[in-house]
């Protein structure tokens, strides 16, 4: 098959800071339709940033390399024409945004994408009725699909609600930025069958975390190990576990001594 | 060499042909208006104690002309109500052209309520224009006193209530720089309701005006009004306003003010309680852009029992534009079971905005309850990205942001369709504050 050989993300030596301090020290990484790719690392490593850098947070600045997304330039596309060309991320710490209802959040959204791809914005009607198909993906109560963005959400609802956003974006690659942080094991679950039940063989998922435990219910194919602002270790899902194992310490031992 | 003395000196060399073309009770209290302004003998300047932003000195210095002989021009009447942009909210309306009564209301009003000319009503109630609160030294109501030759009158008599709007559409058409002395006096007697809209809009935007401006409000017992203000000018206008509410005891009141646009603008309230039991409520709501300077001063005074105010102003300032606020509750020795808040909350779209607030309490009295507080901030980098990476366009997330900012205060404009119109004001305002500073603070 032709698609799975097509490549979705390829980033090159892609080097990034933040106030003039480099993190990313050049990111390699390809990554293909129908693949879970892993990202770990111990703290500082550049997990955040590397995600941050691709949906385009104007915090960072990229300093060298390059990032092609389905043969687009994206380090040249605004934050939003990235998600409208199927980029998405889940925040490790979703945004409250008081006073912008939920529903009135991803009509805008919703409705600039299609405006992007020359479409008709949703009726109220269709909409509405999208609207709770998706919810259903992650449990997501009624309710908070009426309050304001993010706002008095719990820690769970907060990650559940970024899959909610993700479930009506549709995108071709998605980045879970430690979406397992401040989840217990009930929402954990629930936030890890959302996403596997979006997975398709034409996307591909990037999830970032510090813990084996995610894995388990989101298996990757791929484990990168992202150390000093590089990848320094790729192997299958059996390296998560040697991590969980073992720790980073040997990788760091290995990598310091080089 | 101060810009009230052109004034002073007008007045004097025209005093017969002003006199001749107003009532009795209007010209009865000009000598002590003239008294005042002589011994204030100049006009608040910036850096005066409550003025941080606005020189009325400056407001005051161009050679605007004068109407004192009443010469009809500018066109109003019907065309007049359909130049504003609050149509169709099913209202009672009189228009204020420049500086004249125009009854262009052609239905009869109904039982119970009165809607002429400030000078006709003079003639009929001569007490009418000594309901004003404010304070003995303010120099815009005693220039207001000096030169006032018409207005509205709005008076809703006891137990009638009004389900219907009042609107008083005040505006400005000339071909050369004018000054127009307008009052708007409002009685609600005991027990009446009435909601009232005063709208202020150019007709003609090729020369500069200003508005010295007095709204009168009475409540009697009881008593509830609901008083929007709306300004919706542009750069060349000024306006200083003075409001003044004295509140019977029970009565309810709320002032809304929207300033959407203008060029200099000061508005103060000065509101008081005759009794126990009062309510009052004064929001304001500001966006301003360009060189815009929009200054609201609101005192609220506390001496009677179990009286509640809540004062909240909200601020969205592009460009260079200035703000400036200034509250006072002043909470007096007996006035026990006080609650009043103060709220003041701003949003400096761009770097070059600047905001002065002066939020204060002074409280004479034990067992009342009490706050305040300003806060002056950006947008939120944060919030921003989030909404772009959900594929919301910067520009549309910035609005949506601003929008939600001030929904605080639009909600608390209690009239539904009048809130609706003015949201969509509100929405229109801020689009066009961020295309005119787009340069300034996106697309980067």
């Amino acid at each position: 098959m032709t698609m799975n050989n097509d490549i979705l993300l390829e980033v090159k030596d892609l080097h990034a800071g933040i106030d003039g301090k480099e993190i990313l020290r050049g990111i390699n990484l390809t990554i293909r339709p129908g693949e879970i790719h892993a990202i770990m690392g111990p703290n500082g490593s550049g997990k955040s940033t590397l995600s941050g850098v691709l949906a385009g947070n104007p915090r960072y600045t990229v300093t060298g390399g390059s990032a092609t997304f389905h043969g687009l330039d994206l380090l040249a596309l605004q934050p939003e024409n990235r998600s409208h060309e199927g980029l998405f991320l889940s925040f490790q710490y979703p945004v409250e945004i008081p006073g912008v209802s939920m529903v009135n959040f991803m009509r805008a959204a919703l409705n600039a994408k299609r405006k992007y791809f020359n479409e008709q914005p949703l009726s109220a009607g269709d909409f509405l009725k999208l609207m709770r198909q998706k919810r259903a993906v992650v449990e997501l109560d009624n309710k908070l699909a009426s309050r304001s963005v993010n706002e008095g959400f719990s820690g769970g609802e907060k990650k559940r609600n970024e899959i909610f956003q993700m479930a009506m974006l549709e995108p071709r690659l998605s980045i879970l930025d430690e979406t397992d942080s401040g989840l217990d094991i009930d929402a954990l679950r629930i936030v890890a069958s959302g996403v596997n039940k979006l997975k398709t063989a034409d996307n591909a998922i990037m999830v970032i975390t510090h813990y084996q435990r995610l894995l388990d219910y989101i298996r990757p194919d791929f484990v990168h190990i992202l150390y000093k602002g590089r990848i320094v270790h790729t192997g299958g899902p059996e390296l998560a576990l040697e991590l969980e194992e073992k720790g980073y310490d040997w990788i760091k031992e290995q990598v310091d001594n080089q | 060499m101060s810009s009230l003395n052109q004034y002073l000196q007008f007045f004097e060399a025209n005093r017969a042909a002003i006199d001749s073309h107003a009532p009795e009770a209007m010209n009865c209290r000009r000598d002590a208006a003239l008294a005042t302004l002589r011994r204030l003998a100049r006009f608040p300047d910036r850096g005066d104690e409550g003025f941080e932003v606005v020189s009325l000195e400056d407001m005051y210095a161009p050679d605007y002309g004068i109407n004192i002989a009443r010469v009809p021009f500018g066109e109003g009447g019907k065309s007049g109500v359909h130049g504003c942009d609050i149509p169709n909210v099913g209202t009672i309306s009189a228009s204020v052209v420049n500086d004249s009564f125009v009854n262009d209301y052609q239905r009869a009003l109904p039982e119970g309520v009165e809607l002429m000319s400030l000078a006709r009503a003079a003639e009929l109630y001569p007490d009418c224009l000594s309901l004003s609160v404010a304070p003995a030294d303010n120099a815009v109501v005693a220039l207001n006193d000096l030169l006032l030759q018409d207005g509205v009158y709005i008076r809703v008599h006891r137990g009638v209530s009004l389900p219907k709007p009042i609107q008083i559409l005040s505006l400005f058409n000339a071909s050369m720089p004018l000054m127009a002395v307008r009052r708007i006096v409002v009685d609600v007697e005991d027990n009446a309701s009435a909601i009232v809209i005063a709208c202020d809009h150019p007709r003609t935007t090729e020369v500069d005006y200003l508005a010295c401006r007095v709204v009168d409000i009475r409540l009697g017992r009881g008593a509830s009004l609901d008083f929007n203000d709306l300004e919706e000018a542009t750069a060349r206008c000024s306006r200083s306003s003075v409001i003044t509410a004295v509140q019977g005891a029970d009565s309810d009141l709320h002032i809304s003010s929207i300033t959407l646009d203008g060029g200099v603008t000061r508005n103060e309230y000065y509101v008081s309680h005759l009794g126990d039991g009062c309510h009052t409520s004064v929001n304001g709501i500001v966006v301003a852009g360009g060189t815009q300077v929009v200054d609201n001063a609101s005192y609220v005074v506390h001496d009677h029992e179990h009286c509640t105010s809540d004062q909240l102003f909200k601020y969205a300032l592009f460009d260079s534009a200035q703000g400036g606020f200034e509250g006072l509750v002043n909470v007096r020795h007996g006035a026990r079971f006080t609650d009043a808040a103060q709220s003041n909350r701003n949003l400096l779209v761009s770097p070059q905005a600047r905001m002065h607030a002066m939020p204060q309490l002074v409280i004479d009295c034990d067992d009342v309850k009490a706050s305040h507080g300003s806060a002056t901030g950006q947008l939120n980098a944060d919030a921003l990205f989030y909404m772009q990476s959900r594929g919301i366009p910067a520009d549309e997330a910035r609005m949506i942001l601003i929008n939600a900012f001030m929904a605080e205060g639009m909600e608390k404009i209690k009239h539904e369709p009048l809130r609706s119109t003015l949201l969509m004001l509100l929405d229109r305002r801020l689009r066009g504050c961020s295309d005119s500073c787009a340069a300034c603070h996106g697309h980067h």
